[in-house]
């Protein structure tokens, strides 16, 4: 694995932590169900893909294939978490944002079974492209919410009716997801060419990576602004504040 | 079935009223004022209908030619400081949920103004308003 993609995966993995425990220590004074859905949807990935890529470097750049099931369904539950935070928080009274997190539930309960019942092809697992998709939808859907509201929060910004700050979060968590998301679309793809030996794994996984660094700094700050940033963007946001 | 909140359904039917808009005409000028202000007809409150009466609605309504579009968003001001308090009747927004996962010690940048959390207790300010604005309660 190229050192930028190391480098990378490492410094995303420790501001991920960071934020989950974060949040889940907010679950457990506010008894809330979003901080706890967004902790774990933190924190599952982490564990998931940590088990993956340890079961990789140990056995030279392949993964066992139970540390891919295990770790694949741990990823995939920390994922479906975002879906459900979406539905609670963004779409609660929608019947169609329900049905899609139901289905999505069902879905990504349904991939270990995908994985046992389909053969593997070229050393693959036969639930990864579908468990990409899953996951693309999950995060995409992320990022379409928080940057809908985050325009909806702007405009009530300029009437005082909102924080800067508040409204700045729904930004960065849509952009943080997105990135996010090509991220791990890129290193799933460069993950794949890997493991068939194609000359084009590395383009994926670095290009992949690169989106790493807009996603951790996006949901860094959205989490732990420095006060220095706070105060940017309540000159930025706040200028245009009607009197 | 009433497509917004209670507060939405009783400022459309006084703006009908009052205005002598078609109930199409009132309703659509009100949900194009409440988006010009950020909000939807759902999840509007009556603390930022009193904003959107005092500061978006006025110009639109002079656009579809209501001549006393100031004195009617006044009046429907009023009624609804009167008749539905100011309290917020939404539960958990999605602007309350992000404002407690940010950092909690960030002093505010101004005196009376957290930076963090978002301001229920900030009273709408308009030169229409006669009635004095309510006390302002200890936020978050």
């Amino acid at each position: 694995m190229k050192p930028f993609t190391l480098i990378v995966l490492v410094v995303f993995g420790l501001v991920t932590a960071a934020v989950a425990v974060r949040l889940l220590g907010l679950a457990a004074r506010t008894r809330k169900a979003p901080e706890l859905l967004l902790g774990l949807s933190m924190l599952l990935p982490l564990v998931g893909y940590s088990i993956q890529v340890s079961s990789a470097v140990t056995r030279g750049g392949t993964p066992a294939p139970l540390a891919v099931e295990i770790g694949g369904l741990v990823v995939d539950t920390g994922f479906l978490t975002v879906a459900v935070f979406v539905w609670l928080v963004f779409r609660r009274e929608e019947i169609w944002a329900q049905v899609l997190s139901f289905l999505l539930v069902i879905v990504g309960l349904a991939m270990p079974v995908v994985n046992h019942v389909v053969p593997w092809s070229n050393g693959l697992p036969s639930a990864l492209w579908p468990r990409a998709v899953l996951r693309t939808i999950c995060y995409g859907w992320a990022a379409v919410e928080a940057l809908r509201y985050a325009a909806l929060m702007r405009k009530r910004v300029r009437f005082g009716l909102a924080e800067p700050i508040v409204a700045d979060r729904f930004v960065l968590w849509g952009v943080g997801h997105l990135c996010a998301t090509l991220m791990l679309d890129g290193l799933t793809a460069g993950g794949a060419l890997h493991v068939q030996q194609s000359r084009f794994a590395d383009v994926f996984l670095v290009g992949g990576a690169a989106f790493g660094v807009p996603a951790m700094l996006a949901i860094g700050l959205s989490f732990f602004p420095p006060v220095a940033y706070v105060r940017y963007v309540e000159r930025r946001l706040g200028a245009g504040e009607a009197s | 079935m009433s497509e917004g909140s209670r507060v939405f359904e009783r400022v459309a039917e006084e703006l009908e009223r009052l205005s002598k808009l078609s109930r199409l005409e009132a309703r659509g000028t009100l949900r194009f004022a409440l988006r010009e202000a950020g909000f939807l007809p759902k999840n509007v409150s009556p603390r930022s209908m009193i904003v959107v009466l005092e500061k978006t609605l006025p110009p639109l309504l002079l656009k579809r030619g209501v001549r006393d579009a100031g004195t009617i968003c006044y009046q429907i001001g009023i009624l609804v400081r009167e008749t539905m308090g100011m309290e917020s009747s939404e539960g958990e927004t999605p602007e309350r949920v992000f404002a407690r996962m940010g950092r909690p010690t960030i002093p505010p940048s101004s005196p009376g103004r957290s930076s963090m959390v978002p301001d229920v207790t900030r009273t709408p300010t308009g030169r229409l308003s006669a009635v004095p604005p309510p006390e302002k309660k200890p936020g978050f």
